[in-house]
C-alpha cells in the first residue's frame, strides 16, 4: 500500500487529485491539508510515502518546505505539484529534494506513474518537464565557444587594445570613464577565457576579430 | 501674553496712516507741472502752501492748518487752480484738529468740485480722508464705506489703493476679523511691491506677521519676516526697522525664545527712539516690559512699565494702558505690593469698561456685505436701462425681424466669444501642459512603475491561482470519468475534452507569465531574464546571448521589475521588427554601475522616427525612472541599445 499526502491551499485541487487517486486500490491518500502548520504537525507522527506538494502557498513557499521535508523526513518522496512551467521552479524543487515536478494539470495515468516510480526512490518527470528542462539548458550561454559574442562598444576597445592604446587614451576617444573601459577589459578576458591582455590579443586574432 | 496682540493695533494704526497720507500729497504735488504761464505767480503759490502745507504734516499740525488754508484762500482768487485739492487738505487739516464735522463739510465741497471735474484719484483720497475722519466715532459703518469705495475707485492703480487696502486690513484686524484682515493685507501687500512703494510694503509684511502670530502660524509669519528684515537691511529706514524688529521680537516671544525677543524688542525700541515716536516707545516698553515678566524679571519688567507711564501720562493710550497695567499688576503682585497691584487694577477695569468691540466687529461685516449688495444692485439697474434703451431702437426699425436679428447676432457674438475664449484657454492650458510635462513624467513614471505593476502582480495571480487552479479541477474530474466502457465517438469527445482544456491552461499560464513573470519574484533578476530569452528563443526564429558580469544584482523589487521591463520591451522590438537571427543581452555590474546592453544584427531602424513610438517612449520613461542613460544607436547592420545606470 502506497501511502500519500496533499499539500495545497487550493481544496478543489486536493479534491480532483483525490477523486483520480481513488480507483488505484494500491494508493491510498491519508490526509490532506491546506496549509503548512497543519502538515508539518501530522508529519511528527506519521509519515506518508508520497507528498504531493504545490509550491505557491499562501503565506509560505513550496520550495522552502520541500527542503525542510527531505532533511528531516527522508522517507517521504516528494513530487512537486505546480503551475509553474518555469525552469527555476523545477530545478529548484529537484536541488531541494523533490523526486518528481508535474504540472498542475497533470493527467491521471501520469500522476499515477510518477507516483508508482518516485515511491521507489527513483526520480520522474513527465515528458512537458524534461522539456522545459531541455530547452533552458541550450540557451545557456557557454563560454567555451570558438568566437564568443561581443558587444560593438567591446569591438571598439578591443580594437583599441590592439592599437596599442591605453585605458586613459580609450577613455577620451570613447568619451566614457577609465573605469568603465577597465570593466570592458575585464569582461574581454573573461569573455575570450584568457588571463591577460596577450592572450585576448592573440585569441582575437585567432578568431578574426582583429587584424 | 494675549492682550499683546491688541497692543499694535489702534493708535499705531493711526500714526502710520497719517505718514502714508503725507506721503500720497506729497508725490501728486512734485508731478504737477502744467502751469499756466499768465498765471504763474498765483498757480505757483497755490502750489508751493500746498507743498509746504503737507510737509507740515505731520510736524506741526497748526502750520499745516495755516498753510492749507492759504492754498485754499490763494486758489479760490486764481480761477479755483487746484481748489478741490486744497478743500481736501483743509478738511484732513481739521481732522488732525478733531474737528470732524468741520472736516466733512470741506471734504463735501472738493466732492462737489470732482463731481464736475473728476479726478477718481483725488476722489478716492478723500474717500480715505472720509474714512479718516469716522476713525474716533462709533459709526464703524461709514468709516469702512468709504474705505472701500475709495478701494473701488483705484482698484487697477496700485501706487494708491495698497494704502487703503491696507488700512481696511488693519480695520479688521481692529475688529480681531483676522482671516479677512490676512486677505486685505496680503493685497496691500502686494500691490505695494507692484508700487514699489516700501513703507507700505513694511507696514503690510509687519501687520502680516502681526496676524499669522495671533492665527498661530508662526511658519507663515517667519516667511514674511524673513522678508521684512531683508527690507530693513537694505533700506536701513528706522521706521520700517521698528516695525519689523517689534514683530520679529513679538514671534520669538510667541516662540518662547525670549532671550532673542529681547534683542530684537531693544533694537525695536532704539529705532522708536531714533523716530521720535513716543506712541512707538510706548509700546516697546510694554512688550520689553512683557518680555522680563516671562522670564520672571518682575524688576526690570517695573522700569519698563514706569517709563511707559510717563509717556502715557502725556499722549494717553488707552488700548496700551489696560495691558499694560494688567500685567504691571501682575509683577507687583509677584514682589508682593498688594496695594500697588490693586490700584494698578483698578484703572485698568476703568479702561475696559470704555471699550466696545464687540459691535463693531459685526458692524464691520455688514457693512461690507451691504455694500457688495448695492453695488450689484446699481449694476443689474444700469445693465437693465440699457437693454431697454436697445430694444426701444430695435423697434424704431423692422421690429420682429430686428428682434431675431438681433437675437441671432448676440447669440453669433456668445458663441464667437466663447469660441474665442475656448481657444485662448486651450492655448494657455496648451503652455501650462508644456510646462508642466516633465512633472507629469514623473508622476506618470511612478503610476507606471507602482501601479501599472502591482496591478499586473495582482491580474496574473488571480489568473494563475484562481481560473488556472480550476481549469486543473475541471480536467481531474473529466479525466476521472470512466472512458473504458464508451462508446468510441464518446472516448474521442472525452480526449478532445481534455486537449482542450490543457491547452486552455497553457495559455491562461502563458499570460499570467507574461504579465508577471514568476522568477522575478520567486528567484532573482537574473534568473527571471535568463527564463524570458530562453521563452524567446524557443519561441522565436533568433539566438539570444544572454551574458552577465561582475557583482550579483542588488536592486530592489521595483528597480528589477523595471529593469526587466525594458529588457523585455527591447526585445519584444527585435522579434517583431528588426528581423534579427541573432541578439545579445549583456548586464555589466560594476560598484558604480549596472550597464545593459541590447543588441541585434537586424536591418536597423531610424531612430529619429521611432522615437515617440510607445514602446521606446516605456522603455525611455522606465530608463528615467531608474535615473539611467539610454543610448541608441542604429544602422543597416543592427541596433546597439545602452543602458548605464550609475548607484550614485
Amino acid at each position: 500500500m502506497i501511502t500519500v499526502c496533499i499539500l495545497d491551499d487550493h481544496p478543489m485541487i486536493i479534491e480532483g487529485l483525490e477523486t483520480m487517486l481513488k480507483p488505484e486500490t494500491d494508493i491510498k491518500v491519508l490526509k490532506s491539508f491546506t496549509n503548512k502548520e497543519n502538515c508539518l504537525d501530522f508529519f511528527i507522527k506519521e509519515q506518508p510515502n508520497i507528498l504531493l506538494l504545490d509550491i505557491n502557498l499562501k503565506n509560505a513557499n513550496g520550495i522552502e518546505i520541500c527542503a525542510y521535508i527531505s532533511k528531516n523526513y527522508p522517507t517521504i518522496n516528494i513530487i512537486g505539484v505546480s503551475n509553474y512551467n518555469e525552469a527555476g521552479f523545477i530545478k529548484n524543487m529537484l536541488r531541494n529534494g523533490a523526486k518528481g515536478y508535474l504540472l498542475k494539470n497533470t493527467s491521471k495515468t501520469e500522476l499515477i506513474k510518477a507516483i508508482r516510480v518516485v515511491v521507489k526512490n527513483e526520480t520522474f518527470l513527465p515528458r512537458s518537464v524534461e522539456t522545459i528542462l531541455l530547452n533552458d539548458s541550450i540557451g545557456t550561454p557557454t563560454f567555451n565557444k570558438s568566437i564568443p559574442k561581443l558587444t560593438r562598444r567591446e569591438k571598439e576597445v578591443l580594437q583599441l587594445i590592439s592599437d596599442e592604446m591605453t585605458n586613459a587614451e580609450m577613455a577620451k576617444k570613447l568619451f566614457v570613464s577609465i573605469k568603465t573601459i577597465e570593466s570592458h577589459r575585464t569582461n574581454l578576458l573573461q569573455k575570450f577565457n584568457v588571463k591577460n591582455t596577450a592572450g585576448l590579443i592573440k585569441s582575437a586574432m585567432n578568431s578574426g576579430l582583429i587584424s | 501674553m494675549i492682550h499683546l496682540t491688541s497692543i499694535s493695533k489702534r493708535n499705531y494704526v493711526q500714526i502710520t496712516i497719517l505718514i502714508f497720507l503725507l506721503l500720497v500729497y506729497t508725490f501728486s504735488i512734485a508731478q504737477e507741472k502744467v502751469i499756466d504761464n499768465l498765471k504763474i505767480y498765483d498757480t505757483t503759490a497755490v502750489s508751493f502752501n500746498l507743498n509746504i502745507a503737507t510737509k507740515n504734516l505731520s510736524i506741526n499740525q497748526d502750520s499745516f492748518k495755516y498753510y492749507s488754508k492759504k492754498a485754499l484762500h490763494l486758489s479760490l482768487k486764481t480761477n479755483e487752480y487746484k481748489l478741490a485739492e486744497s478743500y481736501a487738505l483743509v478738511g484732513l487739516s481739521y481732522h488732525y484738529n478733531s474737528k470732524s464735522d468741520s472736516a466733512r463739510v470741506f471734504l463735501n465741497k472738493a466732492l462737489k468740485i470732482l463731481d464736475k471735474k473728476e479726478d477718481t484719484i483725488l476722489r478716492a483720497r478723500i474717500y480715505n480722508t472720509y474714512y479718516l475722519t469716522y476713525d474716533d466715532s462709533d459709526d464703524t459703518n461709514q468709516k469702512i464705506n468709504y474705505i472701500i469705495k475709495a478701494i473701488d475707485l483705484v482698484k487697477n492703480r496700485d501706487k494708491e489703493v495698497c494704502l487703503y487696502y491696507y488700512n481696511l486690513g488693519v480695520d479688521y484686524a481692529q475688529s480681531n476679523l483676522i482671516d479677512k484682515s490676512i486677505e486685505y493685507l496680503i493685497k496691500a501687500y502686494k500691490s505695494s511691491k507692484r508700487a514699489k512703494n516700501n513703507r507700505a510694503l513694511a507696514a503690510s509684511i509687519a501687520g502680516l506677521v502681526n496676524q499669522y502670530r495671533k492665527n498661530k502660524n508662526l511658519e507663515q509669519a517667519n516667511i514674511y519676516l524673513k522678508e521684512g528684515i531683508y527690507l530693513c537691511e537694505e533700506t536701513k529706514n528706522p521706521e520700517f526697522g521698528y516695525m519689523i524688529y517689534n514683530q520679529k521680537g513679538l514671534v520669538l516671544t510667541e516662540e518662547k525664545k525670549y532671550e532673542q525677543a529681547n534683542i530684537y524688542l531693544l533694537k525695536s525700541k532704539e529705532y522708536a527712539v531714533i523716530l521720535k515716536s513716543s506712541y512707538n516707545i510706548m509700546i516697546n516698553n510694554v512688550t520689553l516690559a512683557l518680555n522680563e515678566l516671562e522670564r520672571n524679571n518682575y524688576k526690570k519688567a517695573l522700569i519698563y512699565f514706569e517709563e511707559f507711564e510717563n509717556y502715557n501720562k502725556e499722549i494717553p493710550a488707552p488700548a496700551l494702558a489696560l495691558t499694560a497695567y494688567e500685567n504691571w499688576a501682575k509683577a507687583e503682585y509677584s514682589l508682593e505690593n498688594y496695594k500697588r497691584a490693586y490700584s494698578l487694577l483698578k484703572k485698568s477695569t476703568i479702561i475696559k469698561d470704555s471699550t466696545l468691540k464687540k459691535e463693531k466687529r459685526q458692524i464691520i461685516i455688514d457693512t461690507e456685505a451691504k455694500y457688495e449688495t448695492e453695488k450689484k444692485e446699481k449694476e443689474i439697474a444700469q445693465q437693465n436701462l440699457q437693454l431697454k434703451n436697445h430694444e426701444l431702437n430695435l423697434a424704431k426699425k423692422q421690429r420682429q425681424l430686428a428682434i431675431w436679428g438681433g437675437l441671432g447676432g448676440i447669440l453669433a457674438l456668445l458663441l464667437g466669444i466663447s469660441f474665442w475664449v475656448n481657444k485662448e484657454r486651450q492655448k494657455r492650458k496648451q503652455n501650462e501642459i508644456e510646462s508642466l510635462k516633465s512633472q507629469q513624467e514623473i508622476i506618470r513614471l511612478e503610476a507606471l512603475v507602482s501601479g501599472e505593476e502591482k496591478e499586473r502582480v495582482r491580474l496574473a495571480q488571480d489568473l494563475h491561482d484562481g481560473i488556472n487552479g480550476d481549469l486543473a479541477v475541471i480536467k481531474y474530474k473529466i479525466d476521472a470519468l470512466d472512458k473504458e466502457n464508451q462508446t468510441k465517438e464518446n472516448q474521442k469527445s472525452h480526449n478532445d475534452a481534455i486537449k482542450m482544456l490543457d491547452n486552455a491552461i497553457d495559455q491562461v499560464r502563458r499570460i499570467s507569465h507574461n504579465l508577471a513573470p514568476p522568477s522575478l519574484h520567486n528567484f532573482s533578476l537574473l534568473e527571471a531574464l535568463k527564463t524570458y530569452c530562453n521563452k524567446v528563443q524557443v519561441a522565436h526564429n533568433i539566438n539570444i546571448d544572454f551574458q552577465n558580469f561582475g557583482n550579483k544584482i542588488t536592486l530592489g523589487a521595483e528597480q528589477e521589475t523595471a529593469v526587466y521591463r525594458i529588457i523585455q520591451e527591447l526585445l519584444n522590438n527585435i522579434v517583431k521588427h528588426a528581423s534579427a537571427k541573432e541578439a545579445l543581452v549583456q548586464l555589466n555590474n560594476t560598484k558604480e554601475a549596472l550597464e545593459i546592453t541590447v543588441e541585434d544584427d537586424g536591418q536597423g531602424f531610424d531612430t529619429k522616427n521611432v522615437k515617440n513610438g510607445i514602446g521606446l517612449q516605456n522603455i525611455a520613461s522606465r530608463v528615467s525612472f531608474l535615473k539611467g542613460d539610454l543610448q541608441i544607436d542604429s544602422n543597416n547592420k543592427g541596433s546597439s541599445f545602452t543602458i548605464y545606470i550609475p548607484y550614485s
